[in-house]
């Protein structure tokens, strides 16, 4: 009892207790995995065979580029969610208070977090890397198997790092600071890799051939690159001693990491302990109140979305991905072939409706006080329809930029962009005001996962609403085409108040759309009731 | 005087029946306390009063207005505060009551010279610009009581409102609703404290399996007791264990 294995054991039952609760959003995600390893293996099975006439993959500057990067990528997203639990391992208190007022070492309870947080990430990513990589290893390369060693080397490294970034932070800017600050960074890392692949657009062509000259005198093309640059690929397919050497160095990084940060774990932890995001008490005039249910609601969803530090996180990922489009209108367009200025606002016009969809998602379905605000003798669409403005306001601003300098290149081209990014930011906030899924803002990322029914219908209509934009941009009558279906996709999707109601009642029901009804509504109901969910 | 509350054959049943046939009737400017054991269908009772949960059966008029038909009518002059404050933990008092004087429609103005009054009276104007999520459970207790009266509310309906709460946080509390009552207001409480229930209540209603055991003055109770002089909590034990 109290050893580093019996906690583990504590932790990981507790971990999967977590994973198994969920209802309907943990089934929504069973089924989007579902879908996912099923793609993988459709894809796995023949390039399984397609590889067993090749040998093993010879180390050429192109193999090894892509398998750098390949590594690069899921190193960056590891790293990203690393440091994210990273810091919960400090602040979710859990079970963290009853553990550290034992007889057990702070650096042990450490350790046991530290070892599920790998864990998890070994475990999530192998789950997404087996449907494609079993059947190449079961039928043409056995020796590939080895790439699980390199993805528990990345896990262990990533929490490593995960670990030591979060005492860093917590040194710099202080645990008031460190939940939020580990929010944006992690943002930044994980888009850190699509915008260094926008590289060429970012930094202009000259300077990306002068990096790659600078890379390829260290690797020679006709030769193969012999040290670190070629590891990742030759652990990835079997060569095991580079395997023990990366699963090595990412245990010393790690236990290094643990050593380091366990020292001051208890000090670190405890300060978390507590930690609230009041302010000082003010002697500053009181200000008015706004009138009406509907600005008085505005306003607090204004307040919630700007203080919801994890969700100005993912808005600010958004943004990021947004960049190199801002940065090719300033650029100018064009000159490299690969981006027209309807390109600029299909693409433009699609991220508008994704993030105002995220937006909405959160202002429509979080709400901490549902009673409150059902006890209001106001209407429930007074309310959403404020609760999607707060949403989409500020995406206004945040295109505002793109869009003034696309005005500025073509008048009509500004108009385009502009009514296309309306039509899709309007459209998302329909979907997810008609499909929303009533949860707690704090309760809110671990069970209430959007709709799944809200997730395609904003993909289709956001996709068809930026091709219409891209063609109209592009002068073309087939415009009206994909506009049409946009409309008439979005009217399918409709629901009625009664629809909503019920549904925001009992998670359990199957989400519907107005026109898929009567009989078929029943039954599905009736078969989704049979499934036992975690009712909260 | 008036009727405040009016309940007639209320039913709700979930597993097995929650509330069974109540008829119930609260005074206008009586301060009304519902007890009972745990499980005994109080928070369900007044979860449907306050239009939380549709009932399966019966009628509710809350002074006069019909709250199944008109709901809307009913919460307009309505208020409820459960025992788990509806709160938003990342607003400050100042800004969750502008939002719940917005729900309710209170102008602006009042609003704001309300919420300034009533943050005051319940001790908590120091901390009007700090956000809830730092708030000790008196304190959150307190705002959501602050965002229950912001409307002035003909019926208060509050369910375990002193739960939790150290000595200070319940005088005030039971202060604020004294001054209510006394202010022409009608309140109903469920309670565990017999002795509040004892000190404060105009009225006493027991309930149990869904049903009214008893309703009454305190003395009116020891009567149906046989316990002359008993305290609140033998009479209530004698009546339940009956």
């Amino acid at each position: 009892m109290g050893s580093t294995a019996w906690l583990l054991a504590h932790e990981v039952r507790l971990t999967w207790r977590g994973a198994r609760e969920g209802g309907a959003a943990h089934r929504g995600q069973l089924i989007l995995l579902a879908v996912m390893a099923a793609v993988g293996l459709f894809l796995g099975v023949p390039l399984g065979f397609v590889l067993r006439s090749v040998g093993s993959i010879p180390l050429t500057f192109v193999s090894v580029a892509i398998a750098d990067l390949v590594l690069a990528a899921v190193a960056t997203l590891m790293m990203a969610a690393t440091l994210v639990a990273a810091t919960e391992a400090f602040y979710t208190r859990g079970d963290l208070d009853l553990l550290l007022s034992a007889p057990i070492e702070g650096r042990r309870v450490l350790v046991v977090r530290a070892l599920v947080i790998a864990f998890n990430m070994f475990a999530a990513s192998s789950m997404l890397i087996t449907p494609m990589l079993a059947p190449i290893v079961v039928i043409s390369h056995p020796a590939w198997a080895a790439s699980y060693g390199v993805l528990a080397a990345l896990a262990l490294f990533a929490t490593g790092v995960g670990l030591i970034l979060t005492l860093l932070l917590l040194r710099l800017i202080g645990p008031r600071r460190t939940r939020a600050g580990a929010q944006v960074l992690a943002a930044i890392i994980g888009a850190a890799l699509f915008v260094s692949s926008q590289a060429q657009i970012l930094f202009g062509q000259d300077r990306i051939h002068l990096a790659i000259n600078l890379v390829q005198r260290g690797v020679r093309v006709d030769r193969p690159p012999a040290f670190a640059y070629a590891w990742p690929l030759r652990a990835m397919t079997g060569d095991v001693g580079v395997v023990a050497l990366l699963i090595m160095g990412a245990g010393l990084v790690f236990a290094g990491a643990c050593w380091w940060v366990g020292r001051s774990y208890e000090t670190q932890a405890s300060a978390a302990n507590g930690v609230s995001s009041t302010l000082a008490a003010s002697s500053r005039p009181l200000r008015r109140f706004v009138g009406g249910t509907f600005a008085a609601t505005l306003h607090k969803e204004w307040r919630l979305l700007s203080r919801d530090v994890p969700l100005m996180s993912q808005v600010l990922l958004r943004v990021l991905y947004l960049l190199p489009l801002v940065f090719v209108s300033i650029r100018g367009v064009g000159h490299d072939g690969t981006w027209s200025l309807p390109t600029m606002v299909s693409a433009i016009t699609f991220m508008a409706g994704q993030l105002a969809g995220s937006l909405a998602w959160i202002t429509v379905s979080a709400e901490d006080a549902p009673d409150l605000i059902a006890l209001a003798p106001v209407a429930p669409a007074i309310l959403r329809r404020a609760k999607i403005a707060a949403a989409l306001s500020p995406l206004l601003l945040l295109l505002a930029g793109p869009l003034i300098i696309l005005t500025m290149r073509s008048a009509y081209t500004g108009l385009v962009a502009a009514v296309g990014c309306v039509s899709a930011a309007i459209a998302s906030g329909l979907i997810n005001g008609w499909y929303q899924r009533p949860a707690r803002r704090t309760e809110f990322r671990r069970r209430a996962a959007a709709s799944m029914v809200a997730g395609l219908a904003q993909f289709l209509a956001g996709a068809l609403i930026s091709a219409a934009a891209g063609l109209a941009a592009d002068g073309s009558i087939l415009a009206w085409a994909p506009a049409v279906l946009a409309v008439v996709a979005i009217s399918a999707m409709s629901r009625d108040e009664q629809q909503m109601q019920a549904l925001s009642a009992d998670e359990t029901r199957v989400e519907t759309p107005r026109w898929l009804s009567g009989a078929w509504l029943g039954w599905l109901n009736r078969r989704a009731r049979q499934i036992p969910v975690g009712q909260s | 005087m008036a009727e405040a509350l009016v309940i007639k054959g209320l039913c709700k049943t979930f597993d097995k029946p929650a509330v069974d046939h109540l008829d119930l009737t609260v005074r206008a400017g009586e301060l009304y306390a519902l007890l009972g054991p745990n499980g005994a269908g109080k928070t369900t009772t007044l979860r449907m009063v306050a239009g939380l949960l549709r009932p399966d059966d019966g009628d509710i008029h809350i002074f006069g207005v019909n709250a199944r038909t008109d709901a809307k009518s009913a919460k307009r002059i309505t208020a409820w505060a459960p025992d788990e404050p509806l709160l938003y933990d990342r607003l400050t008092p100042m800004e969750y009551l502008e939002f719940v004087s917005g729900l309710w429609g209170v102008d602006a103005v009042i609003a704001r010279d309300r919420a300034e009054s009533l943050l005051t009276w319940l001790g908590l104007w120091e901390s009007r610009d700090q956000r809830c999520e730092g708030f000790s459970r008196g304190m959150k207790q307190k705002t959501a009581l602050a965002g229950a009266l912001i409307h002035e509310p003909k019926l208060l309906i509050l369910d375990e409102p002193l739960t939790g709460l150290d000595a200070a946080a319940a005088r005030v509390v039971k202060d604020v609703l004294s001054a209510r009552v006394a202010a022409g207001a009608t309140v109903i409480l469920t309670t565990h404290i017999l002795d509040v229930a004892e000190r404060m209540a105009d009225r006493i209603g027991i309930i149990q399996h869904g049903r009214l055991l008893a309703e009454g003055t305190l003395a009116e109770l020891r009567g149906r007791s046989d316990r002359r002089g008993a305290s609140l909590e033998d009479v209530f034990l004698t009546l339940t264990a009956a």
